[in-house]
């Protein structure tokens, strides 16, 4: 696969995604994801995020690919989302993820390097208060 | 210059600002810093950054590359930093760093992504909070 054909795939993964059209067959079996606050999760955990979404925000979010590059088989793309949580407030994240693919093109590694303060601030009250 | 010249650039820079060791003609005239809780500051800040460092942390902070992508202009690092505070506690962060290049090689944007949730003994060691 080319660098281009992988950029395509990362924006259709995340853009799309992030607006409930979700593609999981551009992920390999051994997907892993991960941020700071969450560690390594497995392929399975991003296909339970959907559901977890959809109780946390109001609407769709809206990712904006900032920028682009690749290098062999890695992608680097800076983004912005911007969303509603369903007490009202705004969701507003920054975000330098990194994609690894393997030979086939698919997507075996995602690192979401977002503004983890942001998450703590405004979704993990409402997980917290859900959980009660 | 180069995608390989702008590597080498973009970690010397990296290894500088935790050095004290930033040279002004590292910098285009114009550039500016960025991180989500600082938003943009100019090139003064990061030039008088490691000193503000130093006051606030033992020795230095240790900063590794885990991983480099470039392309054009651009160049981006993971990387992942270890240090002990002045107070005794340690300090640690992760980073997805993107550097961007003017023509004559000099920077002209660097972005520091990094988990801001981990930052607040720092700034408190640094007397910023």
């Amino acid at each position: 696969m080319s660098i281009e054909q992988n950029k395509e795939n990362c924006r259709r993964f995340l853009v799309d995604s992030a607006a409930g059209k979700h593609d999981f067959s551009l992920l390999a079996d051994e997907f892993t994801s991960w941020t700071a606050l969450s560690g390594e999760q497995p392929r399975s955990a991003m296909e339970a995020a959907p559901a977890r979404m959809d109780k946390l925000f109001k609407g769709p979010i809206i990712m904006h690919v900032d920028g682009m590059i690749g290098e062999g088989n890695r992608v680097a793309m800076e983004a912005h989302s911007e969303g509603e949580l369903v007490d009202g407030k705004a969701y507003r994240n920054t975000y330098h993820f990194l994609f690894e693919f393997n030979d086939a093109g698919k997507i075996t590694r995602m690192r979401e390097h977002c503004d983890t303060q942001h998450v703590l601030d405004t979704i993990i009250p409402l997980v917290t208060a859900a959980a009660k | 210059m180069s995608i390989e010249d702008n590597k080498v650039a973009a970690r010397a820079f990296m290894n500088a600002t935790v050095r004290g060791e930033v040279r002004d003609d590292m910098l285009a005239a114009d550039f500016v810093f960025w991180n989500a809780i600082t938003g943009e500051l100019p090139r003064e800040t990061i030039l008088s950054m490691p000193n503000a460092l130093k006051e606030g942390i033992k020795g230095e902070l240790k900063i590794t590359e885990t991983g480099i992508t470039a392309e054009g202009n651009k160049v981006a690092i993971e990387a992942v930093s270890e240090a002990e505070l002045k107070s005794g506690e340690r300090y640690g962060n992760v980073y997805h760093f993107l550097f961007e290049f003017a023509p004559d090689g000099r920077i002209k944007r660097m972005a520091e992504h990094l988990d801001s949730s981990r930052v607040m003994p720092l700034l408190k060691a640094l007397g910023l909070v």
